[in-house]
């Protein structure tokens, strides 16, 4: 008797437990529902409610690379090139590793108005870049972590072994090991500030006009297009001086651009 | 006597052109008559007189505003020579059918004669409306005796007068799609008996495609009632016109000649002794409206078909080899202009090779209507094995009548290739092989992985965690180092402390042999001075210094590596402390400066000289 109240019970928390999470779940859906329902929105062909799902993963504050792609998957199937290239650009910072991710901006970039200059940067520039991007910041962070401790384990055995006769040949590999994670380290680090970063941006709006100062009443310098990366230097208010691609430098409304 | 014909012949000839040449030529036009029903004829003729020179080319009546050409120009000339007078003329006849009512005005014709251009006078024509003669306007009822034709004739004017033989030119709709058929009908309606019929003029149907609808080669009478009477309508010719492109098209009127009989009054008169009349009949032009094919719904497969069709693809076979041949068939059946559709969009088929298609088309008309089926037999090799798929075939056209675009498309065909035997299949040469081909291209897709939707956008190494992962390790091994320190020194060996301590101590009994000389105390100060000697060494060899005696010294020094030299001075100072320690005079001071200086300086010599056994 006692025992099938028991069962009872229990089944009567599970209800409750159950309905309680039911409910919230109708509330608010969990990051990886939405992401879902993205899905699947997207495979049906409509990519204004695949975008708003995407979406509204961000405004919970996640910042996610899959996420990223995509949305901007369903922004080019919607045929808007600025903000598609705003997240392509968004998910390499997270993911630079991510090669559809690198496609698909390639592609989106054939589509703007603006030419962009081919990338002349130094051969050993350009391989230090992709290097960097070999490993995303996770990775490179756990080959520190294990290097490091690595390096300082055998550096324990070192001193111990050391105090009763000396043993050079660990010597010899704590240093390497120490060598080794102090450059990891360094690679660490430069990806994390490319992550961190926030001084470049792209033209989210048909045709933005570039001044030749803050304020409406400057030279008109050029005009650029949707789709094109800028590189930010200063803001003042509501106007940021930005780099074009061709080097050339001015100013605009930040309305304009989307902060990478 | 021959030749002398000829010469004065050739000067007869010479003296009739003296006074030919002198006289001037003279143009004159005349039309008759002048008056003329509507539908009537009207006969124009333009003589030269004077003069002997033909003109270069004869009037051009071609584009006589108002007037069409139905015959002419027929040519006569005639030549006169009474009594030293010529006079020459030449007759151009034409036969001009005046077009709609009112006066009309044949404008001055200009004619070139000898390098001069000669000009007519304007003609006037009046051309008044068909009169009602022969009840024209209010026409018998059907079936009435009266109704025949043949005796209302009777009273008849002559031919160029009212006539009722008219040519009728229709279509059956006068607002088209570019390529939708438009039937055109010529039609006859005559109330004479039409012995022959000729085509005269057969106009050019600009911005059409034309097809001839058979018909019969005899023509079918059929009695019809109009407003000017009882007539007979014969169907003579039937065309399909299929537009080429939008916009108003006129086609020009058709003017055929006639040769009719009159019934006689006498029913016992022999037709064939009744002369025939020629008469030039034409049409009037019909205006049609071709309007633009609309732009919406426009499928991008649409090639310009219009009409309605079916489309069928079929092949021979569903399962072949590689290498073996199969015909792809595509039938586009129905109605509408088959000679101007253009192939059905086949798409690419990969591991096919396809060779260019055989076409074949046939037409005919049915019920005014042009139907027909196109063919395009393609052969297709298969390169590769496996089930393989011909895509949809599709084909696009435009249905007048509902005024929509249609897109046909078949199944997709599934062929099943085997593969062919290994002898019998060529090796592919290199230069045969091709690339992968770039079909489209398009963004990559989505990423539906699951897997938790995390927030990544942290620096993994900003936080506080990372730091104690950093610095915990660091900590442990400096913390490991004291350690393994304090352990060396605890229980490292106390040799290796008393060697290393052994200068201080002896620098210590130094300082209080020092203080003992200081107050004169000679017994002490030496005492301390060869234990401060015996300590130093004891430590440093690492053995006890009680019961040293002098020879053991010795051994030591010499087992420790120390120079005989060394040992020498060690052990002399060692023997004199101990010499002046047991004798009873106490020394003299600056006896006891000397040892002291001497001991310090040994011991300091023999720093680092005791090696370590």
């Amino acid at each position: 008797m006692r025992r099938r109240g028991g069962i009872v019970a229990a089944l009567g928390l599970a209800l409750l437990f159950g309905g309680i999470g039911a409910g919230a779940a109708g509330a608010s859906r969990s990051p990886d529902e939405m992401f879902a329902r993205g899905c699947e929105q997207y495979s049906r062909g409509d990519y204004a409610a695949a975008a708003d799902s995407y979406r509204e993963i961000l405004s919970a504050g996640i910042r996610n690379s899959r996420v990223f792609y995509n949305l901007g998957n369903a922004c080019f199937r919607r045929n808007r090139i600025g903000e598609a290239i705003l997240y392509y650009e968004k998910a390499l910072r997270l993911d630079p590793t991510d090669e559809d991710a690198r496609e698909n901006l390639r592609y989106a970039n054939l589509r703007i108005r603006d030419r962009i200059p081919a990338d002349d940067s130094p051969f050993l520039l350009a391989l230090a870049v992709r290097a960097r991007d070999l490993l995303r910041l996770e990775g490179v962070t756990r080959l520190f972590l294990g290097l490091y401790l690595a390096g300082m384990f055998l550096c324990a055995l070192w001193i111990l072994a050391n105090s009763r006769r000396p043993a050079p040949h660990l010597g010899i590999a704590v240093l390497v090991l120490f060598v080794l994670s102090l450059a990891c380290g360094g690679w660490m680090v430069l990806q994390g500030r490319a992550r961190a970063s926030d001084d470049e941006a792209i033209v989210l709006v048909e045709k933005v006009e570039v001044l030749s100062g803050p304020g409406p009443e400057n030279t008109l310098l050029a005009s650029v297009h949707e789709g094109t990366k800028v590189r930010i230097h200063n803001r003042r208010e509501a106007w940021v001086q930005v780099t074009l691609p061709d080097g050339r430098a001015g100013w605009m409304r930040g309305e304009a651009l989307g902060v990478i | 006597m021959r030749p002398f014909r000829i010469v004065s012949f050739l000067l007869l000839s010479a003296l009739a052109a003296t006074p030919l040449l002198s006289q001037e030529p003279q143009v004159r036009a005349s039309v008759a008559p002048d008056r003329v029903e509507e539908g009537g004829q009207v006969t124009l003729t333009v003589e030269i007189s004077g003069g002997s020179q033909a003109p270069d080319e004869p009037p051009d009546l071609t584009q006589v505003p108002g007037f069409l050409l139905a015959a002419g120009p027929s040519v006569s000339s005639y030549f006169q020579w009474i009594n030293g007078r010529t006079s020459a003329s030449r007759t151009y006849t034409y036969t001009l059918l005046p077009q709609g009512r009112g006066t009309r005005t044949i404008p001055p014709l200009a004619l070139k004669i000898g390098g001069r251009v000669l000009r007519t006078e304007p003609v006037r024509v009046d051309v008044v409306p068909r009169s009602s003669t022969g009840g024209g306007g209010n026409p018998p009822p059907r079936g009435s005796p009266f109704a025949d034709p043949g005796t209302r004739r009777r009273l008849a004017p002559p031919p160029t007068a009212p006539s009722l033989l008219i040519v009728e030119a229709s279509v059956d709709k006068p607002v088209v799609y570019p390529g939708e058929q438009v039937t055109l009908v010529y039609r006859v309606y005559t109330q004479f008996e039409i012995a022959q019929m000729t085509l005269k003029d057969q106009p050019t149907y600009q911005g059409f495609w034309v097809e001839d609808l058979k018909t019969d080669d005899k023509y079918e009478a059929r009695p019809v009632a109009r407003k000017e009477g009882s007539f007979v309508e014969y169907t003579v010719l039937k065309k399909a016109l299929f537009p080429t492109n939008p916009g108003s098209f006129t086609i020009p009127p058709i003017t055929f000649h006639f040769a009719v009989r009159r019934r006689g009054m006498d029913p016992f008169e022999s037709r064939f002794f009744q002369p025939t009349e020629g008469l030039f009949r034409s049409s009037g032009a019909v205006t049609i409206q071709v309007k633009d094919l609309p732009e919406q719904g426009r499928p991008p497969e649409f090639k310009g078909a219009v009409g309605r069709f079916t489309l069928e693809v079929t092949t021979d076979r569903k399962q072949t080899r590689v290498n073996d041949a199969v015909a792809l068939r595509i039938r586009v059946e129905g109605q509408g202009n088959i000679n101007t559709l253009g192939t059905p969009a086949l798409p690419e088929i990969q591991d096919f090779k396809r060779y260019e298609p055989k076409v074949e088309e046939e037409m005919r008309a049915k019920e005014g209507t042009l139907v027909g089926a196109k063919t395009w037999e393609y052969v297709l090799i298969p390169l590769a094995p496996g089930e393989q798929v011909i895509p949809p075939v599709r084909f696009a056209f435009f249905d007048p009548l509902t005024q929509r675009y249609r897109l046909l498309e078949n199944d997709p065909i599934r062929l099943s290739v085997a593969k062919g035997d290994l002898a019998e299949m060529p090796v592919q040469a290199a230069p045969d092989r091709t690339e992968i081909p770039v079909l489209g291209s398009d963004i990559r897709y989505i990423k539906q992985a699951a897997g938790r939707v995390k927030d990544e956008g942290t620096i993994p190494y900003a936080g506080r965690g990372f730091l104690a992962l950093l610095l915990a390790p660091l900590a442990l091994n400096a913390s490991l180092l004291l350690i393994a320190r304090r352990r060396a020194a605890l229980s490292g060996s106390e040799a290796l402390v008393r060697r290393r301590r052994a200068g201080r101590a002896a620098r210590k009994r130094l300082r209080r042999a020092r203080t003992h000389l200081a107050h004169d105390q000679s017994g002490q100060f030496y005492q301390e001075m060869a234990s401060a000697l015996t300590f130093y060494l004891a430590d440093k060899a690492g053995v006890s210094a009680t019961g040293l005696t002098y020879d053991r010294i010795g051994e030591i020094l010499s087992e420790r590596g120390v120079e005989p030299e060394m040992g020498q001075r060690f052990r002399r100072c060692l023997e004199a402390c101990d010499f002046a320690r047991f004798a009873p005079a106490s020394s003299a001071k600056e006896e006891m400066e000397r040892a002291f200086a001497e001991a310090g300086k040994v011991i300091e010599d023999l720093e680092g000289k005791v090696k370590v056994p």
